[in-house]
């Protein structure tokens, strides 16, 4: 039993270690990217098409929707207890600051972050990375790196905008369910948008993107022999980013109330 | 392209997949200049030791040293150079699935030679097609040619650096007649260019006739280990059964007509 608990923590510590190594690699590599231009720029831009580019019509979806449902029920509700105006500041805490870059997270998880696993793990099981090593071409830096910064360009960017969608967007669609004037919006919208709000916004997006390309290249590369390792690490991949998005969420918002 | 030689050592590999040790306490040097066939029965771990060789797979114990230095030491420039002047040819080819024929070609001479011109890289791919006389769309991907095609372009992705020391694992396996005699034919013409070539075959033709050295692997250990005319002749039960099953085809091992194959015995 004590054995078994034993082997148990001391696998947990060199898993650990091995993610550790993976990471500080990736960030590593990443300042290097430049160096190897000449053959990473092609996966880079690819892999911002994959997931920024086609991610673009469910994140205009999400952002209107969620923007539309806040301005419909906001001006519904808050004015009958006489706090019409707080309106712009759920807009701007519920799709600036917590929402928009959450569920911009979550789309990138189920689109890409599952498309890397099983493209990584496929080619591991295929030999595919082994021929990139034996030729002298480091998977990290040529297929993780690439991906890696691909996922957090495309994340930051699709978050800036699904809050465009969310805020602009969703007002216009508004317009057919419930009137509100045009200046009167966007006048009070520029005056709740801080500049805290902004940079919140982007260091959520920005650390999101570290996470999920880290935890789907990280699993991708796990897989060691079997096809049928593939659906797993796409799992763990999907709960690793979704698990520490969300807490990295909720530090993030904590911090933020503690220094702004 | 490549200018320098490298010597190969292992020193005490062992390594272990899933608890169980598929090479065990390996030393060898590679021979330089030669061809080196490795046999072994099937499970013993001949693939394994050639992809230790070559570093892509990492021992749990011992070390592999490349010019006397040990691989896990090495700085990434070393590595890279090293990498440039070694192939590996995987058995099931292991082409990029991703990207065109021309693509997985093209990638080793740009990672390796950041100002070749784009007229170079053709020349090259061209010339080295041509060599190994692949005739079809350089546009298709791996996916769309036959598995022949697929081991030949991966013998023509482990010459765009032209190394001076080749990897070959089971070129024999799953390809049709025709490929088998150009597979044949390139392995002759890089050995008879003076490369290092280590191989896991059970062609008995690569083995008769292009074998300088053997290694036989045994039980996840090196048996026995030595030149061609020594292992053929041995009389250990052992290398006779495992000689035997890869030279079937040469009358079941029989010393008179192995030496009419290969005259350099006699």
């Amino acid at each position: 039993m004590i054995e078994r608990i034993g082997a148990g923590i001391r696998g947990n510590l060199v898993n650990f270690s091995y993610a550790a190594g993976f990471f500080l690699s990736l960030i590593k590599e990443s300042f290097f990217f430049l160096r190897q231009k000449h053959v990473g720029f092609k996966v880079l831009r690819m892999q911002i098409l994959f997931t920024g580019f086609e991610a673009l019509s469910v994140i205009s979806l999400l952002g209107i929707a969620l923007g539309v449902v806040i301005i419909v029920q906001g001006l519904s509700l808050l004015p009958q207890f006489g706090q019409g105006d707080l309106i712009f500041t759920i807009l701007d805490v519920v799709i600036t600051r917590e929402l928009g870059p959450l569920l911009t997270a979550f789309v990138i998880i189920a689109r890409s972050a599952t498309a890397i696993s099983t493209e990584l793990g496929n080619m591991v099981v295929s030999h595919e990375i082994e021929a990139y090593v034996s030729t002298g071409i480091d998977p990290i830096s040529y297929i993780a790196v690439p991906r890696f910064l691909g996922v957090t360009i495309s994340i930051i960017l699709l978050n800036l905008y699904f809050n465009v969608a969310g805020l602009v967007g969703s007002y216009f669609v508004a317009q057919f369910i419930k009137t509100v004037t045009f200046t009167e919006y966007f006048r009070n919208l520029l005056l709740i948008a801080k500049p805290a709000s902004i940079a919140i916004s982007f260091i959520k997006s920005f650390v999101f993107g570290i996470i999920i390309s880290f935890s789907a290249t990280y699993n991708g590369f796990r897989v060691e022999v079997s096809t049928t390792e593939i659906p797993q690490v796409v799992i763990k991949s999907v709960g690793m980013g979704l698990t520490l998005c969300i807490i990295a969420s909720a530090i993030i918002t904590a911090l933020s109330y503690l220094w702004f | 392209m490549s200018d320098s030689n490298y010597s190969i050592e292992l020193k005490n590999i062992t390594v272990i997949k899933n608890k169980n040790t598929v090479l065990d306490d390996i030393s060898f040097k590679v021979p330089e200049g030669i061809t080196t066939i490795i046999v072994g029965h099937i499970g013993c771990g001949k693939s394994i030791l050639l992809k230790t060789i070559n570093s892509i797979i990492v021992p749990d114990s011992g070390k592999v040293l490349i010019n006397g230095k040990s691989y896990s030491s090495m700085s990434a420039s070393a590595i890279k150079m090293y990498r440039k002047s070694s192939g590996f040819i995987f058995q099931d080819g292991a082409l990029w699935a991703n990207k065109t024929i021309y693509q997985n070609l093209e990638l080793p001479l740009l990672y390796h030679f950041p100002d070749i011109t784009r007229k170079e890289v053709n020349n090259k791919i061209k010339s080295t097609l041509d060599m190994l006389g692949y005739e079809e769309d350089v546009n298709k991907r791996p996916a769309d040619i036959s598995s022949g095609n697929c081991k030949l372009i991966s013998f023509a992705r482990a010459l765009m650096t032209d190394p001076d020391i080749l990897m070959i694992d089971s070129p024999e396996t799953s390809i049709d007649f025709s490929s088998h005699g150009k597979i044949r034919n390139i392995i002759r013409n890089l050995k008879a260019r003076g490369k290092t070539l280590i191989i896991c075959t059970y062609d008995e033709y690569i083995t008769s006739m292009l074998a300088d050295y053997v290694v036989v692997l045994f039980k996840n250990r090196i048996y026995a280990s030595g030149q061609y005319k020594d292992i053929v002749t041995s009389n250990d039960p052992v290398i006779r059964r495992i000689m035997s099953h890869v030279l079937d085809k040469v009358s079941n091992f029989d010393g008179d007509i192995l030496d009419l194959m290969n005259p350099d015995l006699s």
